[in-house]
């Protein structure tokens, strides 16, 4: 009888985690695990907290209370490790001057500590992977914008970290490059990277991320896989009903329906909220057309990352 | 409602000075240096003689109670007004926030002059206070009305000179540091061609030399301010050798190829942030080091021909060499300060700090790599100071080798701590420009003010003789002096004594002191660098987070957390 080899530690495990500065509280106990080889999309308005999460994440912060472990590793127990596995991505960072891309990306192959002979076929591999192969004599200044953000995932790349971590790696790019860093970041997810990306365009993390989390004012305000969102979501989804004659009688009628969560009578139509899991629209319809109404509309809200982001937050910051 | 319109006509000027107004440092400083120019002249006015009946000694003496508050003033104005107003327009480049005020119906003049009130504004209230202490003066005799007045207007000019010079700077570089160093830099020559007496207020003609070239600093700059707003970042030390380098390369074509100096290592090898500061930095690189030593040794070599050859009876006097090692030591301390505060402070500027400290390197290393390319610098600069300390020591033939010893103590342990004071500051201060003013802040308070303190004591007659040698024998300016005066007096003076001779305990805790002070430094900044760079330190023992995680192990995991 063979030994059964122990599950593999989450790649991040995240548990009560404060983040303060001073009588600013930018993280308020926040708790979230990522698989491995999960892409993480981290949504929140600016101020959230999902920078200060991820530099944390990238052992240049320290938490105020709580418990962050990557890879079974707690950060502040070998940060030096953790360091080895990951790759971080800052939100807005510098590149050196007066370094072409070739010795900019050795620089950072031997920070490290990646043997010499192995570097140039490294350089190469990842140039190609960000397709800047052309580019690879190129000042790292003169580069494009979004050349630059791809010479930056060039980097992170360099020492195949376990974890990647990319805070707004898409933010002030254009289309073009917007879909050329989409594209690379999709070719990680199927390398088997876990990636923990932060970014404002919604529907572009709706394409490829396998799980989500929503943070407004510090707080997470909903996790899980897209369908567990959506799922957890549409149990007060919203319907729009447009009915013949009066709506007073149906609506006392609906009311007392399971699934049904609330009936709102407006002007000119009912909003009616209901549990998806115990109640689908079709149902609904069905209960509306038995008691004899005529139904003029029937529109349930489309449930999309956007409307989930929308309805989850309200705009406010820590 | 009136007053509030007559605001909002000089907005950037209402906005300028509201910030400052709404900073507490705004206070603490004027109310520090009031208090410190204050009791300095109570000091001076009453300090010899008090109230008493023998108050009538220090009649006449007005005239020199006046020259040196008017310098105390000058020396004040001269280092703060291009750093209140050096940034005035750059900082407005670097925040990307010019173009908004460039939208405006805003004219260049008029955004260019309300930067100039704002900052002037400020540095003239440090002026004002000394004008009641300047009026004292004048009633102990010696000083006449029109010089009053004169010295007034000469404050006034001086600082509206500097003031619209630093705008100039800042309109025309992109960042503060520039403008700053190069504000520096012209006003040093300007003040040299309109006058010989640094410290001392420019004349009628000054103050019309003053006045005008600030209108034309202030004209140049509203005519640049479009032109230069949206120019990008340049190391022009960097772009300066770069051009040598081509016409090197261009002369090379005529002398066949002939390379003295091959730069090794295309790539780096195990030490990266070693090889980009050495490879890649003006200030590291040796080829452009080299280059640093020819500019300072040629004048050196040349100031020691002419003395050899020297016909002249008093070809003993060394006078040229003294200053040209005196400027060596400005040069020196300067170099070595910038370029240590400047190394983690420009990584946080150009946000690449967060990205290096992402990478598995120690912090330690780090640091210490970073080092490398000042420790060249310093190597560099000692050939120079060893070139007059083993002339001098040849030149007036001098037995002991008391004399070079002592002056490369004096070269290795200052610039050492020079080295970690400035590199500690850099690792506090959040950015590049705070960190440099910092550094030599600190540097010059500390060196200025204890070989300042000895002969005000002196001056003032503060009779405490324990205190002033402790002083004198800490301070080291005197040191230098008195280790450079023991060279030269051995032959003109009849034998100066070196101070080792004169006092060998005094001496020894000097250089102890120092090198402790440099040990001290490098351990603090080395133990403290993962705090101050600004990442989670290596664990040292057990901490109260430990404890909360195995209490968290055994509690109920939550997935989502909703409040």
């Amino acid at each position: 009888m063979t030994e059964k080899a122990p599950n593999p530690p989450p790649m991040v495990d995240i548990r009560n985690l404060w983040v303060k500065y001073g009588n600013f509280v930018a993280v308020r106990g926040i708790s979230f695990v990522i698989p491995r080889g999960e892409v993480f999309g981290f949504i929140g308005p600016n101020g959230a907290g999902k920078s200060s999460t991820i530099r944390i994440l990238a052992t240049l912060q320290q938490p105020s209370a709580g418990y962050v472990r990557v890879d079974g590793v707690e950060v502040r127990q070998d940060p030096m490790k953790i360091r080895r596995k990951i790759g971080y991505m800052p939100d807005s960072f510098g590149l050196y001057e007066g370094l072409t891309v070739r010795e900019y990306l050795h620089f950072f192959a031997a920070a490290y500590d990646t043997g010499e002979d192995r570097r140039d076929r490294l350089v190469d591999d990842v140039l190609t992977l960000t397709d800047l192969k052309h580019k690879i004599d190129t000042q790292v200044d003169g580069l494009s914008r979004g050349m630059k953000q791809r010479l930056g995932l060039a980097r992170v790349l360099l020492h195949d970290p376990e974890l990647l971590l990319l805070d707004e790696p898409a933010s002030g790019l254009d289309p073009r490059a917007r879909i050329e860093v989409r594209e690379i970041l999709k070719e990680l997810s199927r390398m088997g990277k876990t990636i923990l990306i932060s970014s404002h365009i919604l529907h572009e993390l709706s394409q490829f991320c396998t799980r989500i989390g929503i943070l407004e004012a510090g707080r997470l305000m909903t996790e899980g896989s897209l369908e567990e969102i959506y799922q957890r979501l549409g149990l007060m989804q919203l319907v729009h009903v447009q009915v013949l004659g009066t709506t007073d009688e149906l609506a006392a009628h609906l009311r007392q329906i399971a699934g049904v969560e609330a009936v709102d009578v407006q002007s000119d139509r009912l909003s009616i909220r209901v549990r998806a899991e115990s109640l689908p629209p079709e149902d609904l319809l069905d209960h509306i057309r038995a008691f004899g109404a005529r139904v003029r509309m029937f529109q349930p809200e489309a449930m999309e990352l956007e409307t989930a982001f929308m309805k989850l937050t309200e705009g406010t910051t820590a | 409602m009136k007053r509030r319109f007559k605001m909002m006509r000089l907005p950037i000027l209402t906005k300028d000075l509201l910030e400052r107004a709404s900073r507490k440092r705004t206070y603490i400083i004027r109310f520090s240096y009031g208090l410190f120019l204050f009791v300095f002249a109570c000091t001076l006015f009453y300090g010899n003689i008090g109230v008493s009946a023998e108050a009538g000694q220090a009649l006449g003496r007005g005239a020199q109670h006046f020259a040196l508050l008017m310098s105390i003033q000058l020396a004040v104005l001269y280092t703060l007004v291009p750093i209140l107003a050096a940034g005035a327009i750059a900082a407005e480049k670097q925040q990307d926030t010019l173009a908004l005020l460039l939208v405006t119906t805003l004219t260049p003049w008029q955004i260019v002059l309300q930067k100039f009130a704002a900052r002037t504004a400020s540095i003239l209230s440090f002026v004002c206070l000394s004008f009641p202490l300047l009026a004292i003066t004048y009633t102990f005799g010696g000083v006449t009305p029109a010089e009053l007045v004169l010295g007034m207007f000469g404050l006034i000019a001086s600082c509206l000179q500097l003031g619209a010079l630093a705008i100039l700077c800042s309109a025309y570089f992109r960042t503060t540091a520039q403008a700053l160093a190069v504000t520096y830099v012209v006003f040093l020559i300007l003040r040299f061609i309109s006058s010989n007496a640094f410290l001392q207020p420019p004349g009628v003609a000054g103050i019309i030399f003053a006045t005008f070239t600030a209108l034309i600093c202030l004209a140049v700059a509203a005519g640049v301010l479009v032109d230069r707003a949206f120019v990008q970042s340049r190391n022009y030390l960097l772009e300066f050798f770069r051009g040598l380098d081509r016409f090197f390369e261009q002369l090379n074509v005529l002398t066949g190829g002939v390379v003295l100096v091959h730069d090794r290592g295309f790539l780096p090898g195990r030490a990266p942030i070693q090889w980009r500061e050495t490879r890649k930095k003006s200030l590291g690189t040796f080829r452009y080091l080299f280059r640093v030593l020819v500019v300072l040794e040629f004048p050196i070599l040349f100031c020691i021909q002419l003395m050899r050859f020297s016909t002249n009876a008093s070809n003993l006097d060394d006078g040229g060499l003294v200053a040209l090692l005196d400027m060596l030591w400005i040069a020196s301390v300067a170099l070595v300060a910038l370029h240590a505060a400047s190394l983690i402070s420009e990584e946080r500027s150009h946000q690449t700090l967060g990205v290096l400290l992402s990478t598995p390197l120690p912090s330690r290393r780090i640091l210490a790599e970073k080092l490398s390319g000042v420790r060249r610098l310093t190597f560099v600069l000692m050939v120079p100071f060893a070139t007059i300390f083993l002339f001098e020591k040849w030149w007036y033939s001098r037995s002991s080798w008391d004399y070079v010893v002592l002056s490369a103590l004096t070269v290795v342990i200052y610039l050492t701590v020079i080295r970690w004071t400035a590199l500690a500051i850099g690792l506090r201060l959040p950015n590049q420009l705070s960190a440099i003013i910092g550094a030599i802040s600190v540097i010059g308070l500390w060196v200025g003010g204890l070989a300042l303190a000895g002969p005000l004591m002196s001056y003032l007659n503060i009779d405490l003789p324990p205190l002033e040698n402790t002083i004198r024998a800490m301070s080291p300016v005197d040191m230098i002096l008195a280790v450079q005066h023991s060279a030269t007096y051995a032959v003109t003076r009849n034998g100066a004594l070196s101070p080792w001779e004169t006092s060998p305990a005094a001496t020894v805790l000097h250089f102890v002191f120092y090198a402790t002070l440099g040990f001290g430094l490098q351990w603090w900044c080395r133990r403290s660098a993962d705090r101050y760079l600004g990442r989670i330190p290596e664990p040292q023992a057990p901490e109260r987070w430990e404890l909360e995680a195995a209490a968290l192990e055994t509690a109920p995991r939550l997935s989502v957390n909703v409040d």
